[in-house]
């Protein structure tokens, strides 16, 4: 956790799912059915007209892109910059995809992983924490075959 | 029916570029529509439309007060930032060409220079937004954003640092022939760029625009009320792709192909000219790397050889096509790109710093990963 980040509200619309499967330490996204489409971020039903209801996903993944985040940077990212954010397509779906932190193993600060330890394509998988009291949400484990190289 | 021809732009003007000028934003907006309406020589009086930006902070009462403009009927206002401009001036030109308005000013006023005026540091401590999903993990600033897709198309497609550097490199050579530009007299060469601090690997800080203060306007009439030789609106088309979201558009099946190419499909559905007509771009370049997307979406290159045409065929004046060539957003001013605009009319009259001979067909784009718009402008006579 970090104090003082901006944090993501909890109400937003279609969304209950969403943090509902989070406070249970899961990962969960729209399905679609009729189509067998997964969808984030939330909406009101499937762009082919289907009713929408969350499933728990398998939180597994590859990277799909990621950048390294240098200041200047909001006061309360500051004293972790410069620090990796990566964008991870889930194995569900193509374009299921999130923005998440990088870890090595769970609880990790937002600068544990570099660079050099990344491959696109590369496997990831969520692990859920809370970045403030009461906000579960994913982070993302690379694999630990990968050489981790030395604690910043 | 299209807009081919209907309408002019028959006025521009413009404040100085800068850092910490002492105008309010609102009179910088008095003295560039004020500079324009005199370009167009028409009386402010008989000004009835305009049409800005919603991020533009001025209400456009007060500018009809402050300038003594004439009864309003048309006012409007086109979202999602830097994808706003070529939309602001299509829609009021669809206002003239339909006889809803006769005569239309456009403008952008900015006071940009102080950090804490810059979109991402007023993020809110809760995100009700679209921005929810992301900058709670540190992906913060649009140049992040920008980063992340420039980082895969690098992936998918090949290194594009060398045609970045070209980029920054020729629109700062743009800027040193443009008084007006606030990198002038500044030179800037690729050991210049490659020694530039990093902000978002692969992008360095000459890869991100201006902090600008400023402000930019220009007048619409219809054609046949301007000279046989202005400036005229050949096309315009706004864009937004299905599953798209402002600048994290990360959530498509293929985020590398964003709004513009659908812009792209329209603009050039509604014109019989082609890219290969253009003479002349004017690309939204808050980051470098929009120019390359746009490159590509807007039909100059194919996917994933916009890179090449950069660094070989070339965005200088000499090369296949001349790009940003007052300095663009990363060496003129950032006013959203609104000034992309002005000077793809001062192309077309053939009083660009640095002209391209016999100009006759200019591309203006909004911002590639908004929903955005283009216009494509040609000299009449
Ligand atoms: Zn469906």
């Amino acid at each position: 956790m970090i104090n003082g980040i901006p944090l993501p509200a909890r109400d937003g619309p279609f969304e209950e799912g969403f943090w509902a499967a989070l406070d249970r330490g899961v990962l969960a996204h729209q399905h679609c059915e009729a189509c067998a489409t997964w969808h984030f971020p939330p909406r009101w039903r499937c762009h082919c007209g289907g009713a929408l209801t969350y499933q728990e996903v398998s939180g597994a993944g590859t990277l799909w892109s990621w950048t390294e985040v240098h200041p200047p940077v909001l006061p309360a990212f500051a004293p972790f910059a410069p620090y990796v954010v990566g964008l991870v397509q889930l194995d569900e779906g193509e374009g299921l995809r999130m923005v998440g932190n990088l870890v090595v193993a769970s609880g990790d600060p937002i600068n544990r992983v570099r660079p050099e330890q990344l491959q696109i394509g590369m496997k990831v998988q969520a692990v859920i924490g809370e970045i403030a009291d009461g906000i579960p949400w994913p982070s993302w484990k690379i694999e630990p075959s990968i050489p981790t190289g030395e604690m910043p | 029916m299209t807009l081919s021809g209907k309408v002019a732009i028959a006025g521009i003007g413009q404040t100085r570029f800068g850092k910490g000028l002492e105008q309010s934003e609102r009179e910088l907006a008095c003295i560039a529509i004020d500079a324009a309406l005199r370009d167009a020589g028409i009386e402010p009086g008989t000004v009835d439309g305009l049409a800005c930006y919603t991020m533009e902070d001025t209400p456009d009462f007060e500018l009809v007060r402050d300038l003594g403009l004439g009864s309003i009927h048309y006012f409007a206002k086109i979202a999602h930032g830097g994808g706003a401009g070529p939309g602001a001036i299509g829609n009021a030109a669809m206002a003239v060409a339909t006889g809803q308005c006769r005569a239309a000013v456009v403008w952008r006023a900015r006071k940009r220079s102080g950090a804490a005026t810059r979109v991402w540091a007023r993020s809110s401590p809760v995100l009700e937004d679209h921005w929810k999903w992301s900058r709670p993990s540190g992906l913060l600033r649009p140049v992040d954003e920008v980063a992340m897709l420039a980082r895969r198309y690098m992936h998918e497609h090949g290194d594009i640092v060398p045609a970045l550097a070209e980029i920054a490199v020729t629109l700062r050579a743009y800027a040193n022939a443009n008084p007006a530009a606030t990198m002038y007299g500044k030179q800037m060469n690729h050991a210049d760029y490659h020694d530039s601090r990093m902000v978002a690997d692969p992008l360095r800080l000459f890869d991100n625009c201006l902090e600008s203060d400023g402000a930019a306007a220009l007048v619409l009439l219809p054609a046949d009320q301007a000279g046989k030789d202005a400036v005229l609106v050949e096309a315009f088309a706004q864009g937004m792709v299905p599953g798209h979201q402002s600048m994290s558009d990360f959530h498509r099946a293929d985020p590398l192909s964003g709004s513009s190419s659908v812009t792209a499909a329209k603009l050039w559905s509604m014109t019989r000219y082609t890219p290969a007509d253009v003479d002349v771009a004017q690309f939204y370049d808050a980051f470098s790397p929009l120019i390359l997307f746009s490159l590509e979406a807007y039909g100059f290159a194919a996917k994933g050889d916009g890179t090449r045409l950069i660094t070989e065929d070339g965005i200088g004046l000499t090369g296949r096509l001349p790009v940003n060539t007052a300095g663009g957003s990363l060496s003129e001013a950032y006013l959203h790109g609104f000034n992309l605009a002005l000077e793809a009319v001062r192309q077309l009259r053939g009083e660009a710093t640095t002209q391209v001979p016999n100009a006759r067909l200019a591309l203006v784009t909004g911002c590639d990963v908004t929903p955005n718009g283009a216009l494509l402008l040609r000299r009449g006579a």
